[in-house]
């Protein structure tokens, strides 16, 4: 029996010589020194995504009374709406249910209530502060979200980037998150959401619209206090 | 004795006659960072390769995972009926989430000369090679439902947007339980992208609040009958302290709501696919959500494009393409109907 | 008068032996005409050449379990096996070995990745062995265990993800595996496998003193322990080679999808056992030749792709797959009577020409 292991173990051992001459030894985690290569990680390309935000929304943005106005008569998914508001179609098959389209908007308006963790320990973490907007008069109701928790990626989806310049949909989604987060703490805690119930504000910002919604939710890139 | 131990040498030796062999396509390891300037970047989409003219025949291949589950018999039945209506030949075909089956089936498709081939994957980073192949042979590829890793391979891919489905239908899980709760979480086929892209989309959301509590996660395989064992075992351990079910596909929700009303237990449940057999349990109240993913759509969309593309040389979309989910609840459990959601 | 009428029966009857022997063969050049005929594309070179690529992967295994088979057992775990490899070697290549103790992680060139790889497909296998020899647990229970416990393993290795970085990089000096999924001019790198083990395979079993001890002991283990065969030893051995078929069957298609999956190779064993059993292997022990695997195996290669260019069902494949494999059993079976019958009669004769002798003497 024993004998009949000799050979298995030389053949380790022919193995292990080998295996000395045929291995890279690199030391723990600096494999990229070695390849050249960068692991994705969407939170280090924050910076440079809302400088996109800042460029890409910002100006294109319109006034939210008007366009609610207009698209009560008209629908926001409607192409004539779109084409007059700068609006972004994320469709991508005109036989799917569930499509949307983006819009960059800013406006002014007075919040009438702020409904997040900062303001009431017994609010959603999903926070959100209605905003009754100047120059709208109709049943749309106008949100703008203040979180923490934000799902929402219209800011995202507003780009000029795409899934394809990225490798599979959960990094997509990350991009998304590191945006709205930088929204979350550049934005949203500097804009001390808790005092603003009965302000006037201006905001800027980006929400997605869908066939027979009744409240539009907004991302913010801007909240300022009048 | 003496043969026996011949024998074991024999064997060394093919294992040394192997790896000398292999010694041709390696490369000396003293090699270090000196050529790190030629990073293999994930965007890829520079590379556009010329316009792939088809085998030859009017086949279109249909591949799929395994029929036995309603949601890919609906994408190869959207399919097929989609390219006989254009006047194709189908060969319809399931690889059984076998990726090495689903490399066999392309070789069918390339050897059948076939004039595309339609193909929910079994596995992101497995596929790459196959469709590299079918598109040597001149083959186009159409991948539906589940993306791959890379893009420049396939002509298109058209995904649900499992991602989206799941952190959505996970928001509506915890609005129902009031954003404060004990849940336990039901896993596809670990081995499985979509297992992971889903729970992924499940925690995105979840996560975020920080009263929800995950008491335990298992792995069901995303079958029926492995969910309701799985179930009954958690309801054994934690009895009244779930408070909610996360499932990572409908079929899944089905033994998990099966095991709870074994049990006179309701809780919120969740899932991911969008089945009528889902949709009836959440118009009974037994379960809350799923995420529909448009299959019939999906696989339509992709033989107009495959269509298109073979006439045209283009599909005029980017290769990348989603097709959103949309969460089922009782609202409007009605609009759907064989995986189709009419507005 | 007699003897005459005796030896046409006896003439008939070794006609009927011949195709019986052959029978495999028949079934495969019947197959390949039907296929011709009902599929346009089917044969062509490519077709074939892509249909003998899929044959290699069970083909290969298929040789490790005729090995098994012929000595009475079975080794449900070869599919685990390729499966449980093709994730070491992917961990290796993607990954490397890292050891904290020192800091570092190593990255093997492919030659000893396969070594290496090859060489744990030998341990798992001499590990069904020992299971089965010294501690007397049955063949199927065994391999049923350790199946199992190799799939649970080859999840655990990447907590079931598929590592996809198999091509290597020039940093790290572990380029190349894609060799064993390349082609040499156009025959497959599976092929060429294929074929160099299966001539091995073939001649250790015919013409080696370890390969009658293997024909001996799935004959009669007691008999052949009594013959002072190391019966213990040489099943350890059986199992090994096994193992190491698996080994390599899970390089071959680890390089071939340029992806290591954790379910690579599931249920690949049923497949294995149906080519060892088309080609004649008897599950009872004793009888079997590497040919005849190999002849199965094209049989079931050509049934699986001819059906799918044909445009049958994945259900009917499953169905005539099933039907396919017990004809060939109760094939097996009426060759078996016959030739007992065969044998019967001519020791009759020769007991009655004995007396014929006796009594004229």
């Amino acid at each position: 029996m024993r004998k009949g292991f000799l050979p298995v173990l030389a053949s380790a051992l022919v193995a292990g010589a080998v295996a000395l001459s045929g291995c890279t030894v690199v030391p723990i985690g600096q494999e990229a020194k070695y390849t050249g290569e960068v692991t994705f990680d969407a939170k280090a390309q924050s910076k440079s995504l809302w400088k996109k935000v800042e460029n890409q929304v910002t100006p294109k943005a319109v006034d939210i009374g008007q366009l609610l106005t207009d698209a009560d008569s008209t629908g926001l998914t409607k192409d004539m709406t779109i084409k007059k508001y700068n609006g972004k179609n994320i469709t991508t098959s005109k036989y799917a249910a569930g499509n949307s389209v983006v819009y960059a908007v800013k406006g002014t308006g007075t919040v009438t209530e702020v409904n997040a963790k900062v303001a009431n320990k017994s609010a959603s973490s999903k926070g959100t502060m209605t905003v009754q907007v100047d120059g709208y008069v109709g049943s749309k109701k106008v949100v703008i979200n203040v979180g923490p928790v934000m799902t929402d990626t219209s800011l995202r989806d507003y780009l000029d980037i795409s899934l394809n310049d990225y490798k599979d949909t959960t990094q997509w989604s990350e991009v998304s998150q590191a945006i709205n987060e930088y929204a979350q703490k550049n934005v949203i805690d500097k804009a001390d959401i808790a005092s603003l119930k009965g302000k006037k504000i201006s905001f800027v910002g980006a929400f997605t619209a869908q066939t027979g919604m009744t409240s539009v939710s907004i991302t913010p890139v801007e909240i300022k206090a009048e | 004795m003496a043969i026996t131990r011949r024998s074991f040498l024999e064997m060394s030796a093919l294992a040394g006659t192997t790896a000398a062999l292999s010694a041709c396509g390696g490369s000396s390891s003293d090699k270090t960072g000196s050529d790190s300037s030629k990073s293999s970047s994930s965007k890829s989409s520079s590379k556009k390769t010329k316009v792939l003219k088809g085998g030859g025949s009017k086949i279109m291949y249909v591949i799929t995972p395994s029929v036995s589950n309603p949601a890919f018999k609906a994408e190869a039945n959207g399919a097929s009926d989609e390219a006989k209506k254009l006047g194709y030949e189908v060969k319809a075909n399931s690889h059984d989430d076998d990726a090495n089956k689903q490399s066999e089936l392309f070789d069918s498709a390339i050897a059948d000369k076939a004039a595309a081939i339609i193909c929910d994957n079994a596995g992101a980073d497995a596929t790459v090679e196959a469709v590299k192949k079918a598109a040597k042979a001149g083959i186009p590829t159409f991948l539906i439902d589940r993306e791959i890793t890379t893009t420049g391979d396939a002509i298109a891919q058209i995904i649900a947007d499992n991602n989206q489905g799941a952190s959505d239908v996970a928001q509506t899980f915890v609005d129902a339980m009031g954003e404060k709760g004990n849940y336990v979480e039901l896993l596809g086929k670990e081995s499985d992208t979509n297992a992971s892209v889903r729970t992924k989309g499940f925690h995105s959301v979840i996560d975020q609040y920080k009263d929800m509590k995950m008491l335990e996660q298992q792995t069901a395989n995303w079958e029926q009958t492995e969910a309701y064992d799985k179930m009954e075992t958690l309801i054994q351990t934690y009895g009244d302290k779930i408070q909610g079910v996360v499932s990572g596909n409908d079929t899944m929700l089905q033994g998990a709501c099966a095991a709870l009303t074994a049990h006179n237990m309701t809780v919120p449940v969740i899932g991911v696919d969008g089945s009528d057999e889902a949709r009836d349990l959440i118009k009974q109240g037994k379960a809350t959500a799923t995420a529909l993913q448009q299959f019939d759509v999906i696989a339509r969309t992709a033989v107009q494009e495959a269509d298109k593309y073979l006439k045209d040389g283009s599909t005029g979309e980017k290769e990348k393409q989603l097709i959103p989910c949309i969460v089922i609840t009782k609202d409007n459990a009605d609009k759907l109907n064989g995986f189709v959601y009419t507005e | 008068m007699a003897a005459d009428t005796k030896k046409g029966s006896g003439g008939n009857n070794q006609l009927l032996m011949t195709l019986l022997k052959g029978r495999t063969l028949i079934v495969l050049a019947i197959l390949f005409v039907f296929f011709s005929c009902a599929a346009p594309n089917f044969f062509n070179v490519n077709s074939l050449l892509s249909v003998a690529k899929h044959v290699a992967l069970f083909g290969i295994l298929a040789i490790g379990m005729t090995y098994v088979i012929i000595t009475g057992g079975i080794d449900l775990s070869v599919g685990a096996v390729v499966g449980f490899c093709g994730m070491i070697a992917g961990g290796f290549l993607q990954e490397g070995l890292t050891l904290p103790m020192f800091g570092v992680t190593i990255y093997m060139s492919v030659p000893v990745v396969v070594i290496v790889t090859l060489l744990i497909g030998i341990l798992l296998g001499v590990v069904n062995g020992l299971i089965i020899t010294k501690l007397g647990v049955t063949p199927f229970i065994a391999t049923l265990g350790t199946m199992y416990v190799w799939r649970g393993f080859a999840n655990i290795r990447s907590n079931g993800a598929t590592f996809n970085d198999i091509a290597g990089k020039a940093g790290l000096g572990n380029q190349g595996f894609t060799f064993f999924g390349s082609s040499l001019g156009i025959i497959p790198m599976g092929v060429i496998i294929l074929v160099i083990f299966a001539i091995i395979a073939g001649l250790v079993l015919n013409k080696t003193a370890f390969g009658w001890h293997v024909l001996a002991i799935g004959g009669n283990t007691n008999a052949a322990r009594l013959s002072g065969i190391k019966v213990d030893k040489s099943l350890i051995i059986v199992y090994a080679i096994s193992g190491f078929c698996s080994a390599m069957v899970g390089i071959i298609t680890t390089a071939q999808l340029m992806a290591a999956h954790p379910a690579t190779g599931e249920s690949w064993e049923m497949n294995a056992i149906a080519a060892s059993v088309l080609g004649g292997t008897s599950m009872a022990g004793g009888v079997g030749t590497i040919v005849g695997t190999i002849e199965g195996a094209f049989v079931i290669g050509v049934i699986n792709d001819g059906m799918t260019m044909m445009g049958v069902t994945e259900f009917w494949q499953q169905v005539i797959r099933g039907l396919v494999i017990i004809i060939a059993v109760v094939i097996d079976q009426v060759q078996r009577n016959i030739q007992a019958r065969m044998a019967l009669q001519a020791r009759n004769e020769s007991k009655s020409e004995d007396k014929a002798a006796a009594a004229t003497a």
